[in-house]
């Protein structure tokens, strides 16, 4: 059970292999366009980053003063217009050559019962606590 | 290439729709206790509109086996403006997003290869 209000710990952020469920509104791929300027009829591949930061921080606040250096993306298929998503987190921690924390969160997506979309990995300098 | 304001009413949206609701892009006095002084644009939301631009020149062959890299040189603040320009590579494209004169953001993108006839004939 998640707690919206709890601040994301590391250990929080795998899913240790499970597959998870992921809702993604139609208010927010409708958010996407008009906050992008999106007008292609095509899934924009950018909301496979909206879902993907959803489901690793599954509603939690990340920890203040942390950093976002770089985000990757493969892309495997148009997000689904359904927004219904299966998502797996997988993080790999280490220190940088100043001993800060460096933490990439990896996100696979695919659809319900299988299909892939994306994979998303967030670089992220995580604050120390 | 393209240009976007990001404004308080955009960055708002953004930190609703993402979640991201960090103090540090939507709070001025707590934005001017940090080293960026100023709140600053979320960076997934610089990353989607470079994205975009990508898509636009790429269509299925980014949407199916495209892989992208998004590095963050410098924050661009919140009202501030960023100005996308288009390179190609030798492996791909990048699109590079200019706050003034800085390099605020370097997007790497390689779209999937475009099947040869020999891909697609039938055996």
């Amino acid at each position: 059970m998640t707690h919206p209000a709890q601040v994301l710990a590391l250990s929080d952020l795998a899913t240790e292999g499970s597959w998870e469920q992921l809702h993604l509104e139609e208010q927010a791929h409708l958010g996407y366009r008009r906050l992008t300027g999106w007008d292609n009829p095509e899934m924009p591949a950018g909301l496979g980053i909206v879902a993907a930061r959803r489901a690793f921080t599954r509603g939690r606040p990340l920890p203040a003063g942390g950093v976002l250096l770089g985000i990757e993306l493969d892309s495997r298929s148009a997000p689904p217009e359904d927004g219904e998503y299966e998502f797996q987190v997988d993080a790999a921690v280490r220190e940088d050559s100043s001993g800060r924390t460096l933490v990439r969160v990896c996100t696979r997506l695919r659809r319900p019962g299988g299909g892939d979309v994306a994979d998303v990995t967030f670089v992220l300098r995580w604050p120390d606590v | 290439m393209s240009e976007m304001t990001f404004d308080a009413e955009r960055v708002r949206g953004w930190a609703r729709l993402t979640g991201d609701e960090n103090p540090l892009h939507l709070d001025p006095e707590f934005a001017a206790t940090t080293p960026f002084e100023v709140p600053i644009t979320h960076g997934h939301l610089l990353a989607c509109v470079a994205l975009d631009v990508a898509q636009r020149r790429d269509g299925v062959r980014l949407l199916e086996g495209g892989r992208v890299s998004v590095r963050f040189r410098a924050p661009v603040p919140v009202g501030g403006e960023l100005r996308l320009e288009h390179r190609e590579v030798a492996d791909g494209h990048e699109i590079h997003g200019y706050r003034g004169d800085t390099d605020a953001l370097q997007v790497h993108v390689e779209p999937a290869a475009v099947p040869t006839k020999e891909d697609t004939d039938v055996q």
